[in-house]
């Protein structure tokens, strides 16, 4: 179904008259899992939104050249994740939480309140960005999206046992990483 | 989200309990159908934008195009050579008398040849006269050169 959905997204994209329409199927069916990806890397709701709208042209630009090599998905998650850099690097407010962060603005909610949850938000963060890119998609999808192996599977064009191998690795590594985090784990 | 939430919880309490506990707190803010029209539009608004700066674009480059051509078309008229018919004499004289020096050898030869000078004694002036004689016969391709 998930194909389906993912062939006319294509179609319309690539229709000029018709890229409005497949603006929206495309942003209906992944514009809340991109915009959660970028969410969780910027500071602020605006600067999400000014990302989305980067990656929303460059898809435009680039949807004619996409050979569907990848799932759609995964190509998306790729120009998401480079726009984030991109705007890192042009504006430098990546997400860095320090004491004065604004929580209502953050996606991930600070478990703890003052310094010790700035140390684990940004332990998660950085960790998850350490990740090879099958891992840190798969890890998104399935920690911070909730969804089901069979969902990713369909989503990514990868076996679910492949995805369960890629989502183990990536958790132990980040759990490495938060257990190096002192204040934490004496809690 | 929420129907994995414990599926997932569960399946990270013994390899990564950390985690676990953390993914208690973690919500999916979605984006809603205002978000997605503001961004189509927007969309809309860049690619209107980039077409109209395309369209200047163009028509600069034409214009500069149509510039060269017109200064081209310009210049090759200046410098277009003349079909034979089209080449009068005075034009021949002048240009040879203005380039005696390299005609000069040639005609200096034809003269001794036909001894009608030496070559010591061979005087621009004596050329000239040989020139406008021989005119009719000379070859003038080299005009066209």
């Amino acid at each position: 179904m998930k194909n389906q959905s993912d062939k006319e997204i294509l179609e319309l994209l690539t229709s000029d008259d018709r890229q409005d329409k497949g603006c929206r199927l495309l942003l209906k069916t992944y514009g809340t899992l991109m915009y959660n990806q970028i969410l969780r890397q910027v500071k602020y709701k605006q600067d999400a939104e000014d990302v989305m709208q980067n990656v929303l042209i460059k898809v435009l630009k680039g949807v004619s050249k996409f050979e569907g090599k990848s799932s759609l998905y995964s190509w998306l998650y790729r120009i998401a994740h480079n726009e984030t850099i991109n705007h890192y690097n042009k504006q430098t407010k990546y997400y860095q939480i320090n004491s004065s962060i604004e929580q209502s603005e953050l996606s991930i909610p600070a478990p703890k309140s003052g310094p010790e949850a700035s140390f684990i938000l940004k332990a998660l963060n950085e960790s998850v960005q350490k990740l090879p890119e099958k891992q840190q998609l798969v890890f998104e999808l399935r920690y911070f999206n909730g969804k089901s192996y069979k969902e990713m599977s369909s989503l990514l064009k990868t076996s679910e046992g492949a995805l369960k191998a890629s989502y183990h690795h990536a958790v132990k590594k980040i759990e490495h990483q938060l257990s190096l985090i002192k204040s934490y784990s004496h809690e | 989200m929420n129907k994995n939430k414990n599926e997932i919880i569960n399946e990270l309490k013994d390899i990564a309990p950390k985690l676990a506990d953390l993914q208690q707190h973690i919500t999916v803010s979605p984006l809603d159908d205002t978000q997605i029209e503001k961004l189509i539009s927007n969309t809309n608004s860049v690619k209107s934008n980039s077409f109209a700066s395309r369209n200047r674009q163009v028509v600069r480059v034409i214009g500069i195009a149509a510039s060269m051509i017109l200064l081209t078309g310009i210049v090759s008229l200046f410098n277009a050579p003349r079909g034979i018919d089209q080449v009068n004499h005075s034009y021949v004289e002048t240009y040879v008398d203005e380039n005696l020096d390299e005609f000069g050898d040639y005609i200096i030869d034809d003269l001794s040849d036909e001894d009608l000078a030496e070559e010591s004694t061979i005087s621009d002036e004596l050329i000239m006269i040989y020139f406008e004689e021989s005119l009719d016969e000379l070859d003038i391709t080299f005009f066209y050169e």
